[in-house]
This record gives structure tokens, C-alpha cells and sequence, in this order.
């Protein structure tokens, strides 16, 4: 029976599949990097500089005859799990926040709201820059300027939410039972208001570890010598000639995120259709 | 699917972006179609200004040498050469003390006026008073005066043996002083009002004269009427900024530009263009590995025996290469080109050595500590950050943890100046090719000063420094600045220099003619095109 479901899912949903594998394949990089790495990936050669893939250095050496390979490899290292925590931390804190103002309402809704849109008037590329520039530039400096840029709209789409669920009977059931607000937030609105907030994150996740490498190739990312994919883009592509130094992690960014990003679209067909056209 | 188109769009434009860093208006390269000769510069500049007065940066002498003259200036044939440019005759009193300067009485500014030493004084006091930047070379001079229309007297503090290479300075330039005047220029730096005006306009006897200059953009000079030596070939020289060198390398393929300026080490590598050639001058730049002697800031890099530890654990013969076109590593601060040069550096890369420097000054497993350094920006060709992720990786073999931290130029400098950073990469190019320049590494001077060296840390090093200063015997000046070096190494100095390179220009094979001064970079006045 089981087997039957998974074919017609797979069926349904080739794209979602796909990225699945890619993800779950991603993933087992990361984690058995050192295993899968063929070279140290901070390991200079200076007699080994800038040589095209072979079959020992895989993609390539680059600029100070660092295996590009393992570079890319331990690059997993750094991207994923910047990626899943800024998407974590915006739900969170997003969550949390737009659950309060939209439960509480009233003149707390209004002036926790115009926070959240003076927050998103700002392009969030150019603000993150900003930030990290005066936070200085550390991994987990760029995870938190682009959770500073990115919790609003999550702040948006539960206070959205809490405002419908707010009305429910069995809120109101919760009410006059004499439960206090708190804990009416806590235990009986937000769970109920979770999943929607799960899909959109999901769906995020290929665009935080983008922005991530984004900020990483304007410099404002990880400390060098760090193989963060996005600094190595712009390691190469200051010399176009060798092309394998910034093709490769730029090819990694771009199936990770592409593959985040059908599972999330799977997910949020499976788990909330009312969701599609949104956004 | 919305989503993945986007994204996908996204991800080109990640890809398109690396592509033209800058690309802001790319129109007629080379000549226009009315038979006038073109040359476009393209160029990372760092000038701000062109007020003689106030500019002190490299590239604006590129500029301010070719629409100002000064009393004299280095050959363009050989930096080590004086010539008498505004000068027509000079005589040096027996104490050294006093210049007396007969000047040219044919130099004639683009106003109209012939430049006199009237001029020439107000020139000189208005940079004096004016405490700009470049004041401080003047800081030898006690007095000028205009002693005769044509004649200049300046009487000196003590004697200088490097004043005439101070008066080469662009920062020596003579304007016309009426005019200069009539646009806000005075001597009182409260009331100075000049600045703007000198930036879109030149009032100076040189081969061409400034029309426009859009910071950012770009500075266009064209070819003066007035000058009395031989006119320049090329009718306009456009020097326009481009910050990315990847941007400048497509510009020069594409035939936009004719010189780039500021290409790396591994873009020159692989550059194969039949209609492109590459061409190495020597610089008196170096770069270094500066460390805080203040136990406070420095901890353990103001343990002499740890400097030493450094000194021998950097891969010299990799960080040369990385530089690219054939660099050479001096013993210290004096780059090779200046007379007193002590030689080579004979330090090699010695692991056990600088395990057993390490073992001596108490620290056999090592230390950490954070290093300065600028992102994204390369001088000569070489990029600050490239040379501290060699060194981070050559200072990890002995077990020391280098931490790169990354500041962005202005940040940089303040810490710098401020003797904040526990080390940094630092680059240094001579204020006026004399060696006597160098001498702020010393003790107690300003570069100095910045890893928190004082006098009393290094007495005899700073009694020679005070002796080179005043020597006016070549031979025995040079012996003296070959000792300071000696000295330097043997302390050893908080500054461990890796490299000083050679300037690559990367140009069109259309210009002819082309000659690249340390001191003034491109001399545009002699080149021509085909």
C-alpha cells in the first residue's frame, strides 16, 4: 500500500521529488564532508595554482591551488545550515511577534504593524549590506542581518492568521473558561495557526541560503579563508579565464536553491491549497 | 513555478552582476571622427581633489603633473634624475640653508599670464597655510620669498638633502596666483575657498589643462596652447574610473579604454590579446606585515623573538608570486631604486626556525591574533586580501592562528592611524622619491607611530634616523640608511615587508611612446597614438 502512495506521489509531484533527492543529497554532503572532501579545503599549493578539473583536483584548483572540489563540498558546511537558521530564527521571532500584535490588537497591532512596514520599505539586499557592514563581517553576523531584514513578512502572514483563528469557537470556548491571554497565545492560537507559517518557510529556505551567498559575494559574509559558495563566485569571477573556480560553487548555490524550492512549492500544495495564490 | 522562474532569474542576475561590476556609459573609445587624438585611462582612482594645494594622492599627480609645472621634477626617462622644470637656474648657500631659484620667465599659464616667482611664493605659502594633506612636505621650509620677479628664495630649518626632491612634488605646483584669487584662493585657510574651483578648472602652465572632473566618473584634460616645452601629442586624455578590474579588463578588450590600470596578477596571466600589451614598471611600493609593538594592542607580536618567529614562517618566493610580474623582496623599508638600498632580503621560509623563535619567546604552541585587512582592493596588481590569506596559511604551519578581519577602507585607515590594530597588511609608496621618505617607519615617526613604536623603544635606531636626516654627503647618507636597515632587521622593526612589485600596465598596442614614472604614474604629455 505504502509503496503504491510513494509512486503516485512521485508521479504527481516529479519536480518535488527531484528536489527532495537533490536536498537530501545536499545534506549528506554536509555532513560527511570530511569524508567526501579529497583535499583539506584550506590547504594552499602554491606549485598547483589555477589548474582546470583533472581527475585529482575534480573541479579545479583555484587562485592560491586550493582544491575547488573540496572547497565546494565543505561550502555545504556553511550554506545549509545558514539557511535553515535564518529561516528558523525569522519564523520564530516573525511568528511570535505577528501572533502578539494580531492577538492583542488594538493600539499594540497598530504600532507593532508600522514597525513591521518601516522595516520592509527598506530594499532588504542594500539594509542587509548596511548591517553587516556595521556588525562586522562573521557568519553569524550575515545570519542575523538578513533575519533582521526577512522576519517581517512573516510578522505579516501570522498576525493574518491569528486575527481569523481569534474568532474561532474554540477560542473564544478557551476564554470563557477564564485561561489566561497568555496562554491562550501560546497554547491554543499559534499552534493552530503553525502550519501555514511551516510551508512559507520551507518555501523560503532556496532564497535564504541565495541571499546568503549573495551577501558572501559582496564580501559582507563569511571571514576569507571560509569556502562560503558565494565568496568563492567572486573569487572567480574576477578572472573569467578560469572559469571552474566560480562556476562550480555557483552551480551549487543554484541546485540547492532550486531544489529547496520545489519541495517547498510540493508542500505547499499538499499541506494548504488554500496558500497557491498567495504571494 | 512562479517561484522557480524568479528564482532562476535570480540566479542570473547573480551571474550577470559578477559579469560588469560598473559599466556606467561606454561610448567613443580612441579617436573621434574629427581627427583629434584620444586616450582613455581606465583606472581605480583615489583622487578627490585637484587643488594643488590640498590633493595628495597618488593618481592626482598623474593629473596635476601634465596641467601644472613645478620648479623641478623627476626625468620621465629616470625617477632618480632631477630636472629643472620652472627653474631656470639655482644656487644652494654654503650652510644648506638657502635655495635661491631663477625661474623661466617663458612659462606662461593657460590664462595668459606668464608665471613668475610672485606666483611661485603664493603657491608655496598657500600650501603651507592651508595644512592640507600635502602641507607637511613643506614642513622643511622656513621661509619663501619672492626675492626678484623672476627670482625665489627659500630659506630652510635645517639642512634638507631632500628638498629638491620635495620640490618635484606636484604638491609644489605654481598657478596663476591673480586668478587663483579672483576664485576664492588665499592664504588664510578659514577663508580658502579654491578648492571647487581648481577641481573643473587648471590654471597652470602644463602641457594640458583640466575641463572637467565628475568624482566617480571621470577627469578629462586637453592639450594646452601655452606650454613652452615640446606640446603634447594627444589631444584629450580621459581618465575614467573603474573600480572593478574585471570591468576594465572588458573595457580594454573591447577597445574602450587604452590603459587599465589596476588589473591582478592572474587576469594579466592569462591575458593573450594581439592587440594588447602588458609592460612592468618598477615601483618603490611595499607591502608588509605590520604588527603593534604595545604589549596592550599587540600582545604577543611586541615579543621581538616572535616578530622573528613571523619573519621566518611567511612563504616569501609564494607571496611574490601571487603578486605576479616579478617582484623583488627587500631586506626592509627601503625599496630597492633608492640610493642606500641595503639589498635583497636574505630571509627564506624556515619552519624550524621560526618553531625555535617561538619556543624562546615562550609560546611553542602558538598564539592567535587578528590581522587588518582591505576586501576587495588591489594596488600594483596585488590585493590586500590575497596576501593575508597566503600569510594566515603560512603562519597556521607553525601554530599561529591568524584572524583576517575585514574593514573596509575607511574604517581601515582609521584604525591605522589610531594605532588600533593588532597587526594589519599595509602598503606604503614613498610621500617624494628620496629615501629620506621611508624614514617615518622609524621610531617615533609617523608610520612608526602606528604600530605604537616610540623613541625610547629603539634609541639608537632613532639617533641614526635624526643623523639621516640632515647628512648632506651622498656617500655617507647612503651608509647611514644602509645601517638603519641593518639596524631594522636586527631589532626587529614591527613592520615584515614581503613584497614590493612592479607596476603591470595593461594597454592598447595603438599607444605609443608611453612612459610610467613612480612619481607621476602615466607621463600623458609624451605618448601618442598610432
Amino acid at each position: 500500500m505504502v509503496k503504491k502512495k510513494t509512486i503516485r506521489f512521485i508521479k504527481k509531484n516529479p519536480l518535488a521529488t527531484i528536489g527532495a533527492l537533490v536536498c537530501v543529497l545536499f545534506l549528506l554532503v554536509a555532513v560527511f564532508a570530511p569524508l567526501i572532501a579529497t583535499h583539506d579545503p584550506l590547504e594552499q599549493n602554491f606549485s598547483n595554482r589555477n589548474r582546470p578539473p583533472s581527475a585529482v583536483h575534480y573541479f579545479g584548483t583555484d587562485n592560491f591551488g586550493r582544491d575547488v572540489f573540496s572547497r565546494v563540498v565543505f561550502g555545504a558546511r556553511i550554506s545549509l545550515p545558514a539557511g535553515f537558521l535564518v529561516v528558523i530564527f525569522s519564523c520564530v521571532f516573525g511568528g511570535i511577534y505577528g501572533a502578539v500584535a494580531g492577538y492583542f490588537g488594538k493600539t499594540l497591532d497598530e504600532v507593532l504593524m508600522r514597525i513591521v512596514d518601516i522595516v520592509m520599505s527598506f530594499p532588504s539586499l542594500v539594509l542587509a549590506m548596511a548591517l553587516a557592514a556595521v556588525f562586522g563581517k562573521t557568519m553569524s553576523n550575515a545570519i542575523l542581518v538578513i533575519v533582521l531584514v526577512w522576519w517581517p513578512k512573516y510578522a505579516r502572514m501570522m498576525r493574518g492568521l491569528v486575527l481569523t483563528v481569534r474568532e474561532t469557537e474554540y477560542v473564544a470556548a478557551a476564554v470563557a473558561l477564564g485561561e489566561k491571554k497568555s496562554r491562550i497565545l501560546f497554547s491554543t492560537v499559534i499552534p493552530n495557526c503553525v502550519a501555514p507559517l511551516l510551508v512559507m518557510a520551507s518555501a523560503d529556505l532556496g532564497a535564504a541560503i541565495l541571499m546568503f551567498s549573495g551577501l558572501g559575494f559582496l564580501g559582507m559574509g563569511t571571514a576569507p579563508p571560509a569556502p562560503e559558495w558565494g565568496a568563492m563566485v567572486s573569487d572567480g569571477a574576477k578572472v573569467l579565464n578560469y572559469w571552474w573556480i566560480s562556476v562550480f560553487p555557483g552551480a551549487a548555490i543554484f541546485i540547492v536553491s532550486i531544489a529547496f524550492n520545489f519541495i517547498g512549492d510540493a508542500l505547499r500544495d499538499l499541506l494548504d491549497p488554500k496558500l497557491r495564490n498567495l504571494e | 513555478m512562479k517561484k522557480v522562474l524568479a528564482l532562476l532569474l535570480a540566479v542570473a542576475m547573480v551571474f550577470v552582476l559578477a559579469a560588469c561590476g560598473g559599466g556606467a556609459g561606454e561610448k567613443d573609445p580612441g579617436e573621434k571622427n574629427t581627427g583629434e587624438k584620444q586616450v582613455v585611462v581606465g583606472i581605480n582612482a583615489d583622487y578627490s581633489t585637484f587643488d594643488p594645494a590640498q590633493a595628495y594622492e597618488k593618481s592626482s599627480r598623474m593629473i596635476l603633473h601634465e596641467v601644472y609645472q613645478t620648479l623641478f621634477r623627476f626625468s620621465a626617462e629616470d625617477d632618480s634624475v632631477i630636472e629643472k622644470d620652472l627653474a631656470a637656474d639655482y644656487t644652494i648657500s654654503e650652510d644648506g640653508l638657502t635655495y635661491v631659484i631663477t625661474m623661466r620667465q617663458d612659462a606662461k599659464a593657460v590664462t595668459g599670464k606668464v608665471l613668475d616667482a610672485h606666483d611661485a611664493e603664493f603657491c608655496i605659502k598657500r600650501l603651507i597655510n592651508l595644512k592640507g594633506n600635502p602641507s607637511f612636505l613643506a614642513d622643511p621650509i622656513a621661509s619663501v620669498e619672492a626675492t626678484g620677479d623672476f627670482e625665489l628664495t627659500i630659506k630652510l630649518k635645517q639642512p634638507t638633502p631632500a628638498i629638491l626632491a620635495i620640490l618635484c612634488d606636484s604638491a609644489f605646483s605654481v598657478y596663476d596666483s591673480d586668478v587663483a584669487q579672483e576664485n576664492g584662493a588665499t592664504l588664510d585657510p578659514a577663508t580658502d575657498s579654491a578648492q571647487a574651483f581648481f577641481d573643473n578648472n587648471s590654471i597652470g602652465s602644463g602641457p594640458y589643462t583640466l575641463v572637467s572632473y565628475t568624482p566617480n566618473a571621470e577627469a578629462v584634460m586637453e592639450k594646452s596652447e601655452t606650454y613652452v616645452g615640446t606640446p603634447a601629442k594627444i589631444d584629450r586624455v580621459v581618465f575614467k574610473h573603474i573600480n572593478d578590474s574585471s570591468m576594465q579588463l572588458m573595457s580594454l578588450q573591447k577597445g574602450d579604454i587604452d590603459f587599465a590600470f589596476d588589473l591582478t596578477a592572474s587576469q594579466l596571466e592569462t591575458l593573450a590579446d594581439e592587440n594588447i600589451i602588458v609592460r612592468n614598471y618598477p615601483t618603490q611600493d611595499i607591502f608588509f606585515l605590520h604588527m603593534n609593538v604595545d604589549e596592550t594592542i599587540g600582545g604577543p607580536l611586541a615579543n621581538p623573538d616572535v616578530r622573528r618567529a613571523i619573519a621566518y614562517a611567511i612563504d616569501y618566493e609564494g607571496l611574490r608570486e601571487l603578486a605576479g610580474n616579478d617582484p623583488s623582496t627587500p631586506m626592509n623599508i627601503l625599496p630597492s631604486g633608492f640610493p642606500g638600498y641595503a639589498g635583497e632580503s636574505k630571509i627564506t621560509r624556515d619552519l624550524d626556525k621560526a618553531k625555535s623563535y617561538l619556543e624562546k619567546a615562550g609560546y611553542p604552541d602558538g598564539f592567535s591574533f587578528d590581522c587588518g585587512a582591505i576586501p576587495d582592493m588591489a594596488t600594483d596588481g596585488i590585493a590586500f586580501m590575497d596576501c593575508a590569506v597566503k600569510i594566515q596559511s603560512d603562519l597556521k604551519d607553525v601554530g599561529i592562528t591568524m584572524n583576517i578581519q575585514s574593514d573596509e577602507v575607511s574604517v581601515y585607515l582609521e584604525k591605522l592611524r589610531s594605532a588600533q590594530y593588532q597587526a594589519n597588511i599595509g602598503m606604503w609608496g614613498p610621500d617624494y622619491l628620496d629615501p629620506a621618505s621611508q624614514l617615518a617607519f622609524m621610531p617615533g615617526e609617523t608610520v612608526g607611530l602606528r604600530s605604537n613604536w616610540t623613541v625610547e623603544m629603539a634609541p639608537e635606531l632613532a639617533e641614526l634616523t635624526a643623523q639621516a636626516k640632515v647628512e648632506t654627503d651622498p656617500e655617507k647618507r647612503a651608509e647611514i640608511f644602509e645601517q638603519i636597515q641593518i639596524m631594522y632587521s636586527e631589532i626587529p622593526g614591527p613592520v615584515i615587508v614581503f613584497v614590493q612589485p612592479n607596476r603591470a600596465l595593461a594597454m592598447s598596442k595603438r599607444v605609443q611612446n608611453v612612459h610610467y614614472s613612480s612619481a607621476y604614474m602615466l607621463i600623458s604629455h609624451l605618448m601618442d597614438v598610432e
